[in-house]
């Protein structure tokens, strides 16, 4: 064999060797764990995540199934069950790698009245008729929710919210992301935003009280002439409009495209429901649906 | 929901006597708001010690001796009724005419600020006091926050370094929006110091500018 040969021979091992060894690890096809956990009435489910997708859907079975779905092996999940209640936490080894490297996704069946609390940076949220006490907190996770009823406390910094379908006490606070809430039949709704807008489309129940409040977001509004509202609406330096037919507390009609006051106190119909709108700079919006 | 309405519910709560939803309400910001979380818990332990209290009886001797330094005094006598004492008509007294005369002149007076005050439909004016006792409170909260704020910036500073940049970039666009919309709170608060709605949105700008320090601090460093 020629010098040059080996040269080249050497060379190639070189490369080999050092694309094997060296280089990033070649990404493996997702690793899929499944946990399952046996639970009695009313389980409490507790999930810590960084990022990737989060699923929880509702089932007949007595037992939280847990489908998890890693994408490195700088990840690990963790779960402990005590009681009744059941605990799924992503482990990062490598606190220092990047997020690609810490994602983990979670697809859950639950009893439909289990109670659940949701812990996750990144990635996004999902959560499709559970009944017990739900409660959410993300940071940067868009977070959709539907049918769920009995307590809702929903979390988020930057990312947007969706509440669809659903009943009981809700809860929903942003920083800047927008709170979408649609066809609820909920008598008590609070959501807060700084700068994201709120949104609200549906009915209003009687003896609901319901409360919006952002600071530089824009509430709006959207229900039927039919709906029996108290309203107050309150604004530091935005402006209120409505072409809903409001009766104010000064007993004159509210001029249609009521706009650029600060506050409108009024009463549609019988004034059963109680909403509360304020915000600090934010434009509020009453809209005929 | 402020901290001023929550701690006016406080008792309600100690006593169990919050609806359902109120209770909620409650619990939730006290998981969030150390001052109202502090005061409670404070509630709470006046609570228990009042009850642990003993009922402690005086000593005889403690009575024996109060009583004859009081004699000693002349802050106990025989009791005479009300006429003996303004009256005076034992003989060995002289009679008090000044006091009398006090006494008439202020029935006097006091039936004709009455009758004034019944007839004349004057609505009495809200005392100016309350007013500033309102700003007086708000500027008592908002150094409590500027407080708290001072003593979580530090501490979240520090866990920012250890944070992955992205987490920690969204943390910081998030300070940033605070801070911005804190000042538009204090500008507003200035200009239109009357108005309790801008009171509201300052209190609850600090607020969660403290959330949002104690979701840094407590956030891991994945």
């Amino acid at each position: 064999m020629t010098l040059r040969n080996e040269l080249h021979l050497a060379k190639v091992g070189i490369c080999l060797f050092l694309a094997a060894f060296v280089s990033p690890p070649i990404t493996r096809a997702s690793d899929r764990i499944e946990k399952v956990f046996p639970v009695l009435k009313s389980p409490t489910l507790m999930l810590t995540n960084y990022s990737g997708s989060i699923m929880v859907k509702s089932w007949q079975n007595a037992e939280i199934k847990a489908l998890c779905t890693k994408y490195s092996q700088n990840v690990e999940v963790d779960s402990e069950s005590v009681g009744n209640k059941i605990h799924l936490s992503t482990h990062v080894l490598d606190k220092l790698a990047i997020e690609e490297k810490a994602k983990v996704d979670y697809q859950i069946f639950a009893p439909e009245e289990s109670n659940l609390e949701i812990r996750t940076n990144l990635g996004n949220v999902v959560i499709d008729r559970i009944r017990g006490e739900v409660r959410i907190d993300v940071m940067a996770a868009p977070v959709r929710v539907f049918q769920i009823e009995g307590y809702l406390d929903a979390r988020s910094l930057n990312s947007k919210m969706e509440i669809i379908d659903s009943k009981g006490i809700i809860r929903a606070t942003t920083v800047s992301g927008d709170i979408i809430l649609s066809r609820l039949s909920s008598n008590n709704i609070t959501a807060q935003s700084t700068l994201g807008n709120i949104s609200y489309e549906g009915d209003f129940s009687s003896g609901g009280k319901y409360n919006f409040s952002t600071n530089e977001g824009v509430i709006s509004v959207f229900c039927s002439d039919r709906a029996s509202v108290e309203w107050e609406a309150r604004t530091v330096k935005g402006g209120i409009e409505t072409n809903l037919p409001i009766k104010s507390k000064s007993h004159y009609p509210v001029s249609r495209s009521y706009f650029g006051k600060q506050s409108l106190m009024g009463t549609s119909n019988s004034g059963e429901a109680t909403v509360q709108l304020s915000t600090f700079s934010g434009r509020i919006r009453i809209i005929r649906k | 929901m402020i901290c001023r309405e929550i701690q006016d519910r406080f008792s309600a709560r100690i006593d169990h006597e919050l609806a359902q939803v109120e209770e909620f309400e409650i619990r939730q910001h006290l998981e969030v708001c150390p001052f109202c979380s502090t005061v409670y818990q404070d509630l709470l332990y006046i609570r228990k010690s009042a009850k642990e209290l003993e009922l402690v009886s005086p000593p005889d001797r403690l009575w024996k001796s109060l009583s004859a330094q009081m004699k000693a005094e002349g802050l106990i006598r025989k009791p005479r009724s009300f006429w003996e004492r303004v009256f005076a008509v034992d003989f060995g007294s002289s009679l008090k005419p000044a006091l009398t005369g006090a006494i008439v002149t202020l029935i006097l007076v006091a039936a004709s600020s009455f009758l004034v005050t019944k007839f004349s439909h004057r609505q009495p004016e809200m005392p100016a006091s309350s007013d500033a006792q309102v700003l007086q409170e708000v500027r008592d909260a908002e150094s409590h926050y500027q407080k708290a704020i001072e003593a979580l910036s530090e501490s979240s500073r520090e866990r920012l370094e250890t944070l992955d940049p992205a987490v920690a970039e969204i943390f910081n666009d998030n300070l940033a929006t605070m801070d911005y919309y804190l000042k538009e709170c204090k500008e507003a608060a200035l200009t239109d110091p009357d108005n309790p709605l801008v009171h509201h949105y300052l209190l609850t700008a600090y607020q969660k500018k403290v959330e949002l320090l104690e979701t840094i601090v407590n956030s891991d460093s994945l």
